[in-house]
Parts: structure tokens; sequence; C-alpha cells
């Protein structure tokens, strides 16, 4: 007995440091650099911890107004201790997302021996976890979606415990679904959806128990209260409102051939999000290009390895077929968890997913025993030998060529939408700033086309530790959003006017090539920022004198 | 007895009536939009442009709608067998491509009596079983080069799988093989024109992106010291293999059949099949799988969206409509094995939602038909109102 918990401990503690290793290896340098909600929330962070403000000058905020989008809090509030152990770093930032998606795989391993009380579903479930394309990929970067996926685990775990009758569970279950809700945006329409949909079909469960139910709902509309009161008053309702599908532009241009603006309308509305919402189960976007991690998005990777294809096709059938505890349950939470990403007008996201990912994991898991049952069937020595080295090298393949999309195309080829360079931008402001009266930084950037759009001013603010509570008081020129304009200190952000512009004296320039002329006649080059695929981010000028 | 029989022609009728009026619907509001004409294979190899005209491809359209009853005949007993051609007739798929003149229209009425003519000789209908395998299958051959390998194997199929008797099945196969010489020596004589014929057939390897990444990728490998990795698992053979894996599954998913998402003549909104026929596909699905006889039934099928897999995009539309039956089939399976479950409740309120989505969608997609659907396409494709393939 003793020997077989030595060595379950063994082997998940081995699938975790390999997942660990994943998510941990080079963390900082890929992908290439923080983006601009890491160090949104980065800074914030840092705020808190030295003023007990955010930047904007409220203190301890229920919603980070970041840059308009109004950030869920979890996340920020979770990167005050790293940044304080770690100081406001790269790895500070990326730490607990790395963190948590490591801690993942050994939850996850005791969710599945609870809810199946089978060792081998959940080791396979966890290595799965362990190597899913998705989870490493968001476990690298500071994305609140990742740990609102394992708060949701846990939620749904208690709420399985919950539909047994037990009151301690009310309270858990309910205090992590609305910690999801105050984690990540997508939880926001997961949760109730989920929730309500969980509750219809446990109605019978329900009406033993209606007390322990009643405990449930009450906590969580009294923990979702403060919520409901940032949504409606302090503008965290405002995402939704830009993101909702009725301002999708293929809905617009070749559906209902203008805006949106009649309840006549909504026919059309309804069946386009049907088409967007079973588009999830398309075979190219789970198993090629969910991530968005190459620029064609072709041959890129997806919820699940190529590989998994026969696994999943079989699964879908063990799942159906098989008894499973709390079948319903999971069911529910695959079709609502597709819910939120369906209603947005954004390209589809995997990363919007990450909820769910558990649920398909299971289901792969049943697939690949059910393969094995199949394959150990096989009476042919030589068929054995022939399926399982086919199917081997497939899997060798595809995890090789993972391996360079993470390590190789990923930074050639997305770097630029990580905004790379502006951190080696900020890193010579911090060293040269002294020397100039005003520094102009171009928003716009891109090799093809000026056509990116970032926010210097946060990759300033982190990169040179800028003293929150200054930033909070100082006085800032904000311009339209046809007129991009952002000032404060010597720090100016716009659209660079060069014919204009570079008639200023004792000011240094930094933007993309487009920024300035082509032939870069009267530009001094101070310095190049190189993106990693060798294509120029930014050159950092002054003008050449006569 | 002879009642019921009587009804069941003036239902029938009545099928062919609003299949007739579906299509002259969209014909009318799309006109003068059309897909570009296709030659007829053994035509085109000896040099003789052969096109199909549109009126003859309407009635092939109508022949479909008749002969999904006869072989859904054999399979659902009464009123119920009218169910598939119903299907057929108010959707959106078949009728459009008809309306555009498709060329697989023909192809898919080829298919037909191929298929009846198969479940006659199964049943012992030797004679009219024997006339129809050899008229379809012979024109289907002399037709498209799709069908020259497809129609074959399907019938090593049928005999691998023991569908039908060998001895059933063995004199045709040999008239059969006799009877295909001729295409195939018209094939050896013109071999150019075969190739080119295959060529424009087969584009799923013509895609640059395809090459282009390959490239791309192994250059970028190169850079980092990968060479050999990224050669190893990111050649363009590799990537062949892995686009036809991909495109074959998403052949077989719900997004094809039951959204817009790969539009049907390259602009539409309106669905192949109406939405709310995908519970019961979903659950006549799982039923077909499940079955050791019908999961056979269905692997053999997946054999007619090659010619999709083929095409250069993602889907083929016009192409997949080769599939079709097999769609509504596996539809009505489900719909009928719900009907029998109705006394529960969970079975009833899905039965109920799947006829309130279709009649719902049917009326939007009226509507919408009359309203966009020419304006959408002047917005993809501007004047030039005839189309490539999909």
């Amino acid at each position: 007995m003793k020997k077989s918990i030595i060595t379950t401990i063994l082997v998940v503690f081995l699938i975790t440091f390999f997942g660990g290793f994943l998510r941990f290896y080079k963390i900082t340098q890929n992908p290439p650099s923080l983006n601009g909600d890491e160090l949104s929330f980065g800074y914030a962070a840092y705020s808190i911890l030295k003023t007990g403000k955010d930047e904007y000058g409220v203190r301890l905020p229920l919603v980070f107004k970041s840059v308009g989008d109004y950030k869920n809090p979890v996340l920020g509030y979770l990167l005050i201790l790293p940044v304080k152990i770690f100081g406001l770093t790269d790895f500070a930032v990326r730490f607990p997302n790395a963190l948590v998606g490591t801690f993942s795989i050994p939850i996850f391993f005791l969710f599945l021996l609870d809810i199946f009380k089978k060792k081998k579903i959940a080791y396979i479930g966890s290595l799965f976890l362990a190597i899913n394309p998705l989870d490493v990929y968001f476990s690298r970067v500071a994305y609140e979606s990742l740990i609102a996926g394992l708060f949701i685990i846990f939620a749904i775990w208690a709420f399985m415990k919950l539909l047994d009758g037990k009151k301690l569970w009310a309270f858990v279950s309910a205090f992590f679904f609305t910690l999801t809700m105050y984690t990540a945006p997508a939880p926001r329409l997961f949760v109730p959806v989920f929730v309500f949909a969980a509750l219809l079909i446990s109605i019978p469960t329900l009406k033993k128990n209606w007390k322990v139910f009643t405990i449930f709902i009450i906590t969580c509309l009294v923990l979702g209260l403060p919520m409901v009161y940032t949504t409606l008053f302090l503008g965290s309702g405002t995402r939704f409102n830009m993101v909702f599908l009725t301002h999708d532009i293929d809905f617009i241009r070749h559906i209902l051939l203008k805006y949106f603006d009649s309840f006549k309308d909504i026919p059309l509305l309804f069946f386009f999000w049907i088409e967007r919402y079973i588009n999830y189960f398309q075979p190219d976007f789970i198993f090629s290009n969910a991530l968005h991690m190459t620029t064609l998005d072709s041959f890129g990777l997806g919820l699940l390895y190529l590989f998994d294809i026969p696994l999943l096709a079989t699964g879908i059938f063990a799942f159906i077929k098989k008894q499973i505890p709390h079948k319903n349950i999971f069911v529910i939470w695959l079709l609502t968890g597709i819910v939120p990403d369906s209603i947005t007008n954004n390209l589809q996201q995997g990363g919007r997913l990450i909820h769910i990912v558990p649920v398909i994991i299971i289901i792969t898991t049943l697939g690949l025993l059910e393969c094995v049952k199949w394959f150990n069937s096989l009476k042919s020595l030589f068929l054995r030998i022939l399926i399982a080295g086919a199917y081997f090298s497939f899997v060798i393949l595809i995890l090789i060529h993972a391996f360079l999309v993470f390590s190789v195309h990923f930074p050639n080829e997305k770097s630029e939408s990580y905004d790379e360079g502006l951190k080696q931008v900020s890193l010579y402001i911090s060293e040269h700033q002294s020397q100039y009266k005003e520094i102009i930084i171009d928003t716009r950037h891109g090799v093809d086309a000026p056509s990116l759009i970032s926010n210097p001013f946060l990759y300033l603010n982190f990169y040179l530790k800028y003293d929150p509570a200054t930033y909070q008081t100082e006085p800032k020129i904000s311009g339209t959003s046809s007129n991009p304009y952002y000032h404060y200190n010597k720090y100016t952000f716009t659209y660079i006017n060069w014919p204009v512009d570079s008639k200023k004296t004792d000011t240094l320039f930094i933007g993309s090539p487009w920024s300035f002329p082509s032939d870069l006649q009267g530009v001094k080059i101070l310095d190049t920022i190189y993106l990693t695929n060798g294509h120029i981010a930014y050159y950092i000028v002054i003008p050449k004198k006569p | 007895m002879m009642k019921k029989e009587v009804k069941i022609y003036f239902l029938l009728a009545a099928l062919l009536t609003v299949n007739l009026f579906f299509i002259l619907f969209i014909g009318r509001n799309i006109y003068p939009i059309h897909l570009a004409p296709q030659n007829i294979l053994a035509s085109d190899l000896i040099g003789i442009t052969t096109h199909l005209p549109n009126v003859l491809i309407s009635i092939l359209g109508l022949g479909n709608l008749i002969f999904l009853w006869l072989i859904s005949k054999r399979f659902f007993k009464g009123y119920a067998a009218l169910i598939v051609p119903a299907i057929y007739a108010i959707s959106p798929w078949s009728s459009y491509l008809t309306a555009a003149g498709s060329f697989y229209v023909f192809l898919l009425f080829l298919l037909m009596v191929f298929t009846y003519s198969l479940i006659l000789i199964r049943d012992g209908s030797s004679a009219l079983g024997a006339i129809l395998f050899l008229a379809s299958s012979l024109t289907a051959v002399y037709s498209s080069v799709f069908f020259l390998i497809l129609i074959p194997l399907y019938v090593a199929l049928v005999i691998l799988f023991k569908i039908i008797p060998t001895k059933n099945i063995k004199k045709l196969v040999v008239i059969f093989a006799f009877l295909i010489i001729p295409i195939i020596f018209l094939i050896l004589k013109n071999a150019t024109s075969f190739k080119n014929v295959v060529q424009n057939e087969i584009t799923v390897f013509k895609d640059p992106g395809l090459v282009n990444t390959a490239n791309q990728f192994q250059g970028e490998a190169e850079k980092s010291g990968l060479k050999i990795l990224a050669r190893l698992s990111e050649n363009k053979y590799l990537f062949y293999s892995e686009t036809l894996l991909l495109k074959y599954t998403d052949q077989l998913v719900p997004v094809t059949f039951f959204t817009p998402q790969y539009k049907l003549l390259n602009f539409s909104f309106t669905p192949p099949i109406f939405l709310g026929f995908l519970i019961p596909f979903l659950y006549g699905f799982y039923l077909s799988a499940i079955n050791p006889n019908t999961r056979k039934f269905l692997y053999m099928s997946t054999l007619f969206v090659v010619p999709s897999v083929l095409a250069k995009n993602i889907i083929s539309l016009d192409r997949l409509v080769l599939f079709l039956p097999v769609v509504i089939f596996i539809i009505v399976w489900g719909l009928i094995h719900m009907f029998e479950l109705k006394k529960r409740k969970l079975i009833k309120c899905l039965l109920a939602l799947s006829f309130v989505l279709v009649i719902f969608q049917l009326l939007v997609t009226m509507s919408d038909i009359k309203t966009r659907e020419k304006l959408r396409f002047e917005s993809y494709y501007g004047n030039k109102y005839e189309i490539t393939e999909q």
C-alpha cells in the first residue's frame, strides 16, 4: 500500500516536473517580449506595492482601468508578491502563471483520481495536461484566463461534491466560481451560464438538498455583488460592449450588409452566432491554429496536437457510451465553455477556451484507453508493430514540430505582435534620457505596414521603474482616438510627423522605419533595434543638423 | 393499402413541386449567377467540349429526389421513407447547386442510380439492377475522373465487406471491366489531356502557401541551427499528409453541413442544411457509429468526400454534395429513432427544438435570399456572374 502511494507520488512528481520545465524554461525570452497586458498588470502591482494605489491613484481597486479595457483584478493582486520578491522584472510578471500552470498538473491528477477513481486515467490526463500546447503557451505569459481555468476546476470539483449534498462544498464552489469571475473576462459569462444549466439538470438533487443549493446561490450572489457594482458603475462592462458579436466585421460587411441597428436583424445574428459556436468544433481550429503562433496560422498549434485526432474521435464515443460520474456536468462544462468566446467579435482565440481544456483532455484520455484496448485486441504481431511504429513516428514528428513552433517560428513570426523592441527602447531611454528635453515615441509600428498600435508608455513605466507616486499625481495630456497623443514628464507618445517634428531641438525620436523618410535623409540614427527575425523594429534617432 | 400508396405518390409529387419551387425561387433571386460548366471526361479526352445544359441539371436534381425516395423505401417503411426526399427538397445545398447548374448534381444523380442498382442487386432484382448498375457506373466513369477511381473502389469495398454476395455481382463486374476498356484506351492515347484533366481536378497540391510555409519554417530553423529537425518534421510531404488528414476530417464535421461557414457558391449565408437537423444528425451519427453494420457503410461512404478533399479550398461544397445523401440518411436515422423515444421528456424537447429551428431558419433564409443574396454576390464578385469551382 505504502509502496503504491510512493510510486504514485513519484510519477506525479515527474509529470509535474516535466510540465514545470516546459513552463519555466527560458520563460523571460519566449514569448520574446512582455506584451501590453502583462506590463499593465505588472506596473499596477508595483504601484499598489509602493503606494497602495493603482497607477490611476485608486486605492486597492476592484477593477484595473489599465489602458481603458478595465482588467479583472485577481492577477494584478497575485503579482504583488512576486514583484516584491523578484523586483519589477519580466520573470516576476510571468512567474504566477508558470507556477499556476505547473501546479495545475498535480491538482488535475487529484481531480481525475477523485472523480474517476482510476489512477490510469489520472496519470494519462495529467500527462496530457503537462504537454498540452494551449496550457504550456498560456503558462508562459501573464494571462488571467489560465489562472481562472484552475479556479474553475476547483469550482466544478466542489460543485460535483455539492451534488452529494455537503454544505461545506456549497461555500467552496460558490467562492471559486465568483473568484473565477473576478479573474478573467470569459468566465464572467461562462460561470452564470454554466451554473444555470448545471442547476437545471440537477433539479431532482436540488429538490432533495434545496438548503445546500440555497446556500450556494446566496454565497454566489453576495460574493458577486462587488463585481456587479464594478460592471455597472466602474466601467468594467465597457469591454463587453466593445467586443460583442454585433460589431463583427464579417457579420456587418458580408452578412447583414449594414450596421446592426434593429430587432429585425436578430434572426441573422442568432444564426451567425450559431455558426461561430459550432466553428469551435472545427478540426483546423482544434488541431492546427487555435494558438495563432505562426503568421499564416497554417501548421501552427491548436488546443490539441494533431496526433490526438484518433484519440479525440474515439474518446467522444467512449465518453458517450461509458458510465462516467457527473457526465452531464462535463457536457455542460464543454458546451457552455464556448459561449463567451463565441459571442465576441474577435478572431477565435484558443486562450479564451482554456477553461474547457480539462474536459477535452478527459475525452482524449478516454480515447487513448479505448485505442489501447483495441490495440491489445489485435492478434497479428506484425499489424501491432506496424500500427505502433507508424503512430509513434507520427507523434514524434508532431512533437518536434511543436518544439520548433515554440522555440523558432513563434519568436520569428510573432515577436512583432508582442511589441518586441520596446524593452530595448526603454532601456536606451533609461540610459540616455538626461541628454534630451523631450522624447517622442511613435505608437505605430509594423514591418509590412505601420498597422500595429502599441502603448510604449507601459514599457517605459515598467522598465524605468517609474515612480508610481509621481505617475499617479503628475499632469498628463491625452489626445483623442482620432488624434492619439499622450504626454507626461518629458515623454510624448504620438504619431511622428517627421517634416514638422524634425525641426525640434534636444528631442529624441523613436519609431519604426515607417516614421521616418524612406531614404533616412535628415535622420541621424543613434541606435537600431531589431526583431528576432532580423527586421528593423525601431530606429532611435535625432534630426541631422544641416 | 392502395389508398396509402396513392397518398405517398401524392406526397412525393408535392415534394418534387416544393423542390422545384425552391430551386426556381433561388434561381430567380440570384439569376444570372451560374457555375462554370464542366466537361464530360470522355469528351475532354478526345477534345470535344460537352456541357450539360442547366435545364438537364434541374431535371436530374429532381431525379435525385426520386432516387433518394426509392433508396429510402428500402430502409424505412411507409411515410417515413418520404422524410429523406423531404429533407432533400428543402435542402439549400442541392437547390443552390442545381439553380447554378452544377456538374456535381449530375454526378450525384449517377451516384444515386448506382446506389439504387446495388440495392436491387443485393435484393435479387437482377435484371433492372444490372441495367441500372451498368448504365450508371459506366456513365459515371466516362464522365468524371474521380468516379473513374471511386466507382471501382466502391464496388471492391462492397464485395470485400460482403454487402452483396460475390456471385450476384461477379458477372456485372466483368462486363463493367470490359466496358471501361475504351476509356482506359482513351487515357493512354491522350495522356497529356488526361494529365491536364487530373491537374484541373486535383487542385489541393496547387496551393503555393503550403510549400511557402515549409520553406519559411525550414529557413527559420536553419538560422537557429535546427535545420535537421525542420527537414524531418516540417517538410512539404508531411505537410501535404497533414493537410489531407485535416481536410478529410473537416469534410465530416457539423460546421460544414449545418452552417454557412463554407459559403454556398462562395458568397451565400444560407447553410447547406438547416441547423435544426443537427440534433437528429448527431444522434443518428452516434447510432450509426456504434452499430457495426452501419459503421461499414459510414466508412465506405466517406469515399465520396474525396473529391472535396482534393479541391484547393478546405471544403468544396460543390464536390461535397456527393456526400449529401449520406448526411440526410444519418439525419433521418436519428430522427426516426428519436420519434420512437418521443415519450421521454428530453427527446420530446429536442424534437420540438429541431422542428422549430428548421421552420424558423427556413423562413429567415427565404427572406434573406430575397433581400440580400444578390447583393452579397455582387459585393464578392462584382459583375462576374459565372463563377469557377468552389
